[in-house]
């Protein structure tokens, strides 16, 4: 990760996921799945949040205030596999949907937090919540 | 959407008669604000005036010193227009940088300027150009046109007709955006016209664009980065949302103004 000291505005520049989802068939599928879990993770981490107003009004009603990431929000992924099949299946095959939303928040948020030095900023990291937590330390 | 009627005039004159007749009656422009508006009900025009097909209102013309563009010019075409680049690179810079590109084919100069969301950019090149916006009545400098939150010198069913960018000496348009909108969370657009006369617009950061002085006056002492870095801009009357405290904005003003000086002298 690189943080912008002057804004707080952060960006990934590599990113590497190796998982084991057991036997793998088609493993062009696999890594989409993997893809697709990376961004939900990274925005998580980053850029989503739902706020309400004070009278209970969700305010992050539309896209253009709920942030997801977009394709050039993120980097280019590199991924490994290890292959252990299951011993549970006659297939040897594990799950892989949302593998790669469980790893990824903590990832980034801890290259955050190496990043600048402190025990904690808050999710998600936006480049305000950066900025001040910048400014604490 | 509540219904509406729908009209397509050919002329200006014709669109200005239309819109006098219908009280409730709305300009419709590059509908990037206007429709999003209506299919939320937060607005609801009796009729629609779809400008689209005018075509004395689409075009740039440079004459000299100054950059002439037609008030239903898409964001996309001063972006890619030879001629705006040549004469004010910076403002063909920044509305490439508006929205998406779907916004961006769509999306006009007049309909921005009408509309005055208090995050939209071409605000910020209006007041650092020092621009003319003119009508089919009169014409208003920069520094009369914007009033306030959405709101403009414009009287009701007066029509922007063009919009006339002085050329500066150098200048630059830097933005932060935000990162689901697009929108400028802060956008600053610094312009030098030489002899000590630079105008630093802002958007994004208030209820309506707005000039900053104290830049202003630096910048025209020495037009420097060094010259506005240790500027500390008060937060007070900066807008307070879900995306940026008004703190955050005014720290903001001065990190965009400072980066747009760099990429002006570059």
């Amino acid at each position: 990760m690189e943080v912008d000291r002057e804004t707080g505005a952060t960006q990934i520049v590599g990113f590497t996921a190796v998982d084991d989802f057991g036997r793998v068939i088609n493993p062009m599928i696999v890594e989409g799945q993997v893809h697709g879990g990376l961004a939900q993770g990274i925005g998580q981490a980053l850029t989503e949040g739902c706020a309400y107003d004070d009278t209970g009004q969700l305010i992050t009603g539309s896209l253009a205030d709920y942030c997801i990431p977009r394709a050039n929000d993120l980097p280019l992924f590199k991924l490994d596999m290890r292959e252990t099949p299951c011993t549970h299946n006659p297939l040897g095959v594990k799950g892989c949907g949302e593998a790669g939303a469980i790893g990824a928040p903590a990832a980034v948020m801890n290259a955050i937090t190496d990043a600048l030095g402190v025990k904690d900023v808050p999710m998600p990291a936006t480049a305000q919540n950066v900025w001040r937590a910048m400014h604490r330390a | 959407m509540h219904a509406f009627q729908y009209h397509r005039p050919t002329s200006s004159k014709e669109a200005i008669g239309l819109a006098g007749q219908k009280a409730e009656g709305r300009y419709l422009a590059g509908g990037q604000s206007l429709v999003q508006a209506m299919k939320l009900r937060l607005s609801s025009p009796s009729d629609l005036i779809d400008l689209g097909t005018i075509k004395e209102l689409a075009g740039v013309k440079v004459s000299g010193s100054a950059v002439e563009i037609g008030a239903m010019t898409r964001h996309a075409e001063v972006a890619a227009s030879a001629e705006v680049k040549r004469a004010i690179p910076s403002l063909a810079a920044m509305a490439g940088m508006i929205g998406d590109r779907q916004v961006r084919h769509m999306g006009t100069i007049g309909g921005s300027l009408a509309n005055n969301d208090p995050a939209a950019d071409y605000p910020a090149a209006v007041l650092a150009l020092n621009a003319t916006v003119t009508t089919n009545k009169r014409k208003i400098g920069a520094d009369q046109y914007f009033k306030g939150l959405y709101e403009t010198a414009l009287e009701p069913s007066e029509l922007i007709t063009a919009v006339s960018f002085q050329v500066p000496k150098r200048g630059a348009y830097m933005k932060f955006k935000n990162p689901a909108s697009r929108f400028a969370l802060v956008g600053v657009f610094v312009a030098d016209f030489g002899s000590g006369n630079v105008r630093v617009g802002v958007t994004g950061a208030g209820p309506s664009a707005f000039r900053q002085t104290e830049m202003e006056k630096a910048l025209s002492a020495k037009f420097a980065p060094e010259a506005v870095a240790a500027i500390k801009v008060k937060p007070d009357g900066l807008n307070n949302d879900l995306h940026a405290s008004p703190e955050y904005r005014a720290h903001l003003i001065t990190v965009m103004c400072k980066r747009a000086v760099e990429q002006a002298l570059k």
